[in-house]
């Protein structure tokens, strides 16, 4: 049998081979279709040109050429048509349209079956089969040409439009075409114009590599980089050619069919070796950073679970990642169980642009993404995704690694494009994949510590306020019965002591009653002072008790009495003190003494701390040295209206507080009076207490050596003051 | 001169006040307890009684003044407590209390308290 029959039988399977497997195995049902149609086209043109070739009679002949070029015809028009449905799958011409494309093939098939005017004939020249050309031969060559330089051109501009995986699959798709279309066109439409009829049946061989590129564009979303491909075959071509080349030459220069078989088994039997080995280190070479990154991942994917925080675990796995990667942005977004939310957490760019993602999503899946994503359980690429999600959602260019944890879905990390513009490859979607299981894991394991920590803290925090609760009032009712029983005794005795005639006693006794008198004095006072300090902090620490006798009045009357209960206990300089309050000060509504309790406890400590700076200068302190003299205690009390508040800020310049002593100055209990005679150490944890109860602040500002200003803002509730 | 009666179960404040109350000639019984405060007022009928809140439970005290305005309605009582309480104060002024002491108190306050409403 003719060889060129057997060649055109081959390729007539193959491409019903090819057709079977984009029409069941691509993931896009229209794409495939429409791709049927062109692949089928080009089987009946294969079978067509190989009956052509087996065929003998005349009449017959003149058949398969018409059904040849029909076929041939139709092959650009599918190839137009596949070119308005990718890369989505979606139609993007009419019906009508479509038919209009379909319009001048019926056109040719009647010029070719009913006319001579574009074949007349088939002949034979020196055993070579030939056509023989009408006047309008050229029609059948103008329309080919037009139609498919339509169709490239579209294809050309998608490619520069698309980005990723799709541009990718345009270059596969150029790629293939043109190299297949300009050998086949050579030998089967360019040639044919000079008569020249020997290469025919190259055509459906040539135009092979063109359909793989397309049907391999088709069905796979995940494609290897072109380089890998191009880089590989380019070894194989080269290994093979040698393999077989060397053989075949030495046989033709020996011609002794024994030395060049010898040599064609030694090379045939190393080859599979050398090209295994060259493509191992190509590979190496050309997937060089891919592997550095995905070994970063693997680490990361190690290291991930020893991390106890949540937001560190987060933020970890965002900046390692895209900084491995090198990505233009990436973030991480993560549900929020108690909302039912996902969360967008860790933005990063390295761009300077971040995309304008929502900051939060619900997590129910009414969300098209999360949908999808669910749905899928593996990383989602971009290209995935359709134009209106990517739209709604702002994301153009990436890949979206979810992690689950059985059902649910803990979250996704999104990483932009390729900062060098490379596309993402199975080999990652893999490694993404380890990594977002990995992540999964330490996510729940953080989760879990973090919500164990809290019920732990929660649980005691609140025994120990509910003990201490109890304790303290318990506690409390105690120490005041003891303190009333010291009282009771010491009273009743210096009482009596009052009453007893000692005129007759001698010196030592009376001496010694006066002491006795002295001690009993003391234990009264400290026990009164006892007591004192345990009403204070009962009173107080309950802020419920408060605001109890909540009425309206002026604020600069309270400041009045307390400064007159000031000098009534410390007997101040009359010109100590100076005021400055604003003229339209509101009238305050709030607990009147408790008020007047903050004023007196601040101005009390004012006084304080200047006696305390007047006697660190007369004791020479460092801090004060040279100032004998010419210091003059003072204290400033400011009051004025700010923006729906009143601010009281009462200042001195005493002796001031060291940084220790502000941080503890609102710690119950703590004081800086030289006894604690002087002070309960509850003033200013008082006066916090009374403050928040009016919804109020308190803010210090002290310098040791310097002085002490008091800021209390207090919000305004009520009219103005008519003064 | 008035009849007094103290009412705690701490020997050691009973017997103070009532050296001290004695001293200014008033007249000064005392009691431990529910049932024996419960006697002295049935039998006599003090003008001032001073009644600490927590005695045999945490409230008694509030009890045996509300007995004890049941039996004498002109009786005045003063309810002494070691703890500010917001219930005991609003039942005790309820119940007809003159005041709620807050301990720890001196003897002093207790005679000014006398010569205010028997003197």
């Amino acid at each position: 049998m003719d060889f060129r029959v057997i060649n055109l039988y081959i390729m007539t399977v193959v491409y019903v081979v090819l057709w079977l497997l984009v029409y069941f195995k691509g993931e896009d049902k229209a794409l495939s279709k429409v791709f049927s149609i062109f692949i089928i086209n080009m089987a009946i043109w294969s079978f067509g040109l190989a009956m052509f070739y087996k065929s003998l009679e005349p009449k017959e002949q003149l058949f398969w050429t018409d059904i040849v070029y029909v076929a041939g015809s139709l092959i650009p028009s599918a190839f137009l048509l596949f070119s308005f449905v990718f890369p989505d799958g979606r139609f993007k011409i009419s019906r009508i349209q479509q038919f209009f494309i379909f319009m001048p093939n019926v056109i040719l098939a009647v010029l070719f079956f009913f006319t001579p005017i574009i074949v007349k004939g088939v002949e034979s020249v020196n055993g070579v089969k030939g056509f023989i050309y009408g006047q309008g031969h050229l029609i059948w060559d103008l329309h080919f040409i037009a139609i498919f330089g339509w169709a490239f051109w579209r294809f050309i501009r998608m490619y520069r439009e698309q980005a990723g995986i799709i541009k990718l699959r345009l270059k596969y798709i150029l790629l293939g075409t043109s190299t297949g279309v300009i050998l086949a066109g050579a030998t089967n439409v360019v040639m044919p114009w000079f008569n020249r009829f020997e290469f025919l049946w190259l055509g459906p061989p040539l135009t092979l590599t063109w359909l793989i590129c397309v049907s391999y564009a088709i069905f796979r979303y995940r494609l290897i980089d072109i380089n890998l491909v191009l880089t590989r075959t380019g070894l194989f071509v080269l290994v093979y050619s040698i393999v077989l080349g060397i053989p075949f030459g030495v046989g033709y220069a020996t011609k002794s069919w024994f030395v060049s078989t010898g040599i064609a088994a030694l090379l045939a039997s190393a080859g599979p070796f050398v090209y295994q080995y060259l493509k191992r280190r190509s590979d190496e070479l050309l997937l060089k950073d891919q592997r550095r990154y995905q070994n970063i991942l693997r680490q990361l994917s190690a290291t991930m679970i020893l991390i106890k925080d949540m937001d560190r675990l987060l933020k970890l796995i965002v900046y390692r990642v895209a900084k491995a990667i090198k990505v233009e942005f990436a973030c991480i977004y993560i549900a929020d169980m108690n909302q039912n939310k996902l969360l967008l957490k860790f933005p990063y760019t390295t761009k300077g642009f971040f995309p304008d993602f929502p900051k939060e999503m619900d997590i129910t899946c009414s969300c098209e993404l999360c949908a999808y994503i669910k749905k899928k359980r593996k990383p989602v690429f971009s290209e995935e995704l359709s134009d209106e999600m990517k739209k709604k959602f702002s994301f153009r260019s990436g890949i979206i690694i979810p992690s689950f944890v059985r059902e649910r879905l803990l979250g996704f990390l999104i990483l932009g494009p390729k900062v060098s513009s490379g596309v993402y490859t199975p080999d990652d979607a893999i490694a993404f994949e380890v990594l977002a299981n990995q992540a999964a894991m330490a996510i729940e394991n953080t989760e879990f510590i973090q919500e164990s920590q809290k019920t732990q803290a929660q649980l005691f925090a609140a025994e120990r306020m509910s003990s201490m609760g109890a304790m303290a009032g318990g506690m409390s009712h105690q120490i005041n019965n003891r303190f009333h029983a010291i009282l009771m005794a010491t009273s009743d005795t210096l009482d009596s002591l009052q009453f007893l005639n000692i005129d007759s006693c001698s010196q030592e006794i009376k001496d010694y009653l006066k002491e006795a008198r002295y001690a009993l004095e003391r234990i009264a006072e400290n026990a009164k002072h006892g007591g004192k300090i345990v009403n204070d902090f009962l009173n107080f620490s309950q802020p419920d008790r408060l605001q109890k006798q909540a009425k309206e009045f002026k604020l600069t009357e309270t400041l009045e009495r307390a400064i007159e209960m000031t000098r009534i206990k410390t007997s101040f300089p009359q010109d100590t003190i100076e005021k400055v309050i604003a003229d339209d000060l509101p009238l305050f509504h709030g607990d009147f003494v408790l008020i007047q309790d903050v004023f007196f406890n601040l101005i009390d400590n004012a006084i304080d701390a200047i006696k305390r700076r007047e006697q660190a200068i007369q004791e020479k302190h460092v801090a004060f040295e040279g100032a004998e003299g010419a210091y003059k205690g003072r204290i400033k009390v400011t009051m004025r209206q700010d923006n729906g508040t009143i601010i009281i800020q009462i200042a001195d310049n005493g002796i001031g507080m060291n940084d220790e002593a502000k941080k503890k100055m609102f710690v119950p209990f703590f004081t800086t009076k030289a006894t604690a005679a002087k002070g309960t150490g509850l003033g200013l944890f008082v006066i916090e207490k009374i403050i928040t109860a009016h919804k109020g602040k308190i803010k210090i500002d002290s310098e040791y050596g310097q002085g002490t200003s008091f800021i209390i803002t207090l919000p305004i509730t009520q009219k103005k003051e008519e003064a | 001169m008035a009849k007094i009666l103290l009412i705690d179960d701490e020997p050691d404040v009973i017997e103070f006040q009532k050296k001290y109350l004695e001293r200014r000639k008033h007249s000064v019984s005392t009691a431990a307890n529910t049932p024996e405060a419960m006697e002295r007022i049935k039998t006599e009928s003090p003008d001032v009684i001073f009644c600490d809140v927590r005695l045999e439970t945490d409230t008694a005290g509030l009890e045996i003044l509300a007995q004890a305005k049941k039996i004498i309605p002109n009786t005045i009582v003063y309810l002494v407590t070691g703890l500010t309480d917001k219930e005991i104060e609003e039942k005790g002024s309820a119940l007809g209390a003159k005041e709620i002491l807050i301990k720890p108190l001196t003897n002093e306050i207790l005679a000014q308290k006398v010569q205010e409403t028997a003197g």
